[in-house]
This record gives C-alpha cells, sequence and structure tokens, in this order.
C-alpha cells in the first residue's frame, strides 16, 4: 500500500494530464483548419506508431512508448508554443524547455514514483539517446501524416507544405524516412 | 480581435510588461511573447490565471463574442456584412 498514488494525486495528475485534450495544436490552427487536432490527439498517436515500430527497430518497446506519452506534456501548462516553421527555427527552444521543464516538476511534484517520467522527458528534450532520436522521429512522422490527412480533407496544400518540409528536415536519411517517402508518394 | 491583440490590450490595461506578466506566470518572457506573436494561445488554466492577474472576465479571451466588444471587431464585421451584401447583390 505504501508504494501507491494517493487518490488525490492520481485525481490531481489526472486532470493536469487531461488539459492536453484541450490544447490545440497551435500549427494547425494557424493554417486555418477545420477543427484540428488536440495535443493529446497527436500524443495517442505518436504513442501508437512506437508501440508497433520500436521492437522493430531492436529498441526496448516499454522506455519508447513511455516516452511518447510524456514527450508533449509540459504543453499541459504552455500550450504549444511553435518555434520552427517548415525547417526555420523561429523561436527559442530554450525558453520552451525551461518553462515546460518547470510544467513538468509541477505536475510530478517531486514524487519518487514519477521521476522515471521526469527523467524520460528530460532524455527526449537532450536528444541524445537512440530511443529520444526515434521518439522525434515518430513525432514528426505523425505530423506529417497528420498534414496529409488535412490535405485530403480538403485543407490547403501549400499552407500545409510547411509541414512536409520540417518533417523532411527530421526524417529524410534517418530510420523512419522509408514511411516518410512513402507518404510522399501517395501525396502525389 | 485576434486573442494575441486581447492579451496585448489587457496586459496593457493591467500596467504590465510582458516581462511583469511572466513572472506572476512563473513562465518565461518568451512565452508571452509567443503568446502575443500568434504562435501559441495558453491552456484554459493559463488562461484564467491572466483573466485573473489582468483583472478581465475569462470570457474576454474565449472565441466569439463575450466580453468587450471594440472599434476594431465591429469594423471587421461591418466589412464581412458589406461583402456578404456586395455579392447578393451580383447575384
Amino acid at each position: 500500500m505504501g508504494n501507491k498514488i494517493s487518490p488525490k494525486e492520481l485525481l490531481d495528475l489526472a486532470m493536469e494530464v487531461g488539459i492536453l485534450k484541450r490544447v490545440i495544436r497551435t500549427g494547425w490552427q494557424k493554417k486555418g483548419v477545420a477543427d484540428p487536432e488536440s495535443v493529446a490527439e497527436h500524443t495517442f498517436r505518436t504513442a501508437i506508431l512506437a508501440m508497433i515500430l520500436a521492437p522493430q527497430y531492436s529498441l526496448d518497446q516499454s522506455k519508447v512508448l513511455k516516452m511518447a506519452l510524456v514527450h508533449d506534456l509540459g504543453e499541459a501548462a504552455i500550450g504549444d508554443v511553435i518555434w520552427e516553421q517548415g525547417k526555420v527555427v523561429i523561436g527559442s527552444k530554450e525558453e520552451k524547455h525551461k518553462d515546460e521543464r518547470q510544467a513538468i516538476n509541477d505536475m510530478f511534484a517531486d514524487n519518487p514514483h514519477f521521476q522515471e517520467y521526469v527523467e524520460l522527458w528530460e532524455e527526449f528534450e537532450k536528444q541524445e539517446t537512440a530511443e529520444a532520436k526515434f521518439v522525434k522521429q515518430l513525432d514528426k512522422l505523425e505530423m506529417v501524416i497528420q498534414a496529409f490527412e488535412y490535405k485530403k480533407e480538403g485543407s490547403n496544400k501549400e499552407s500545409l507544405q510547411e509541414f512536409w518540409d520540417n518533417a523532411e528536415k527530421y526524417l529524410s536519411n534517418q530510420e523512419l524516412g522509408r514511411y516518410f517517402e512513402e507518404l510522399k508518394k501517395l501525396k502525389k | 480581435m485576434t486573442f494575441s491583440n486581447k492579451l496585448k490590450e489587457a496586459r496593457r490595461s493591467a500596467n504590465l510588461s510582458q516581462k511583469q506578466l511572466a513572472e506572476k506566470l512563473n513562465l518565461s518572457e518568451k512565452t508571452i511573447s509567443a503568446y502575443e506573436m500568434e504562435r501559441a494561445i495558453p491552456p484554459v488554466p493559463t488562461l484564467e490565471k491572466i483573466a485573473k492577474i489582468t483583472g478581465q472576465p475569462i470570457n474576454f479571451f474565449m472565441n466569439g463574442d463575450e466580453g468587450k466588444v471594440t472599434l476594431n471587431d465591429i469594423a471587421e464585421k461591418l466589412d464581412i456584412i458589406m461583402s456578404e451584401l456586395k455579392k447578393l447583390n451580383g447575384k
């Protein structure tokens, strides 16, 4: 019993994480996509991709899946800040990460049971390990699949091009590049 | 009026700099700048804090016509109405 999370801690955490269901992905909103997805929806499919693909690349499935689930949690406090446009950096990644780090620490409130998740988030942010780089690729693959779907649903092709450019930056010549190449063929 | 303009207006009405608002929210100045440059919209709990700090009703920041209506809002709507009327006349 002593190791179990208290009901209050669990409910606080659940509600904090639940905020992401209502945080709209800013990039789509700015491009005028009708009814754009939330950060939680993006995380859901990123996690599914992680579950399916991690074993195929001989990576620790559990670790990659958990990292995919926590990678955008910090946005519950600050929102989805655009810091890149296509391949160009337009904002301060460092400040965004500083605020998100604060949010993650507040969310997990120094509870020793949750330190693993704080560390996974930090690992993702540092982009040094194979798992962190893999989740970054999954993050971008999910984004560009969404761009493809929005275009199919009638969104303006040109206005969505910057998402393809951004995906190119992270996926070209990388492990998951083959899925991106396939998507590019479908786009034509 | 866009969210970013509403935030700027509310912050200035409360006599706060971006830095001061950032400190009150425990966020970086760059994040406030991102909100005012339309590079992000704060989540509802953060929005509630902004409303409290700036002394504005939360509806002021939400979409729709609730909250304060400015002359710019009215002008924008008039433009849309005029444009629709012109289309109807053309038919």
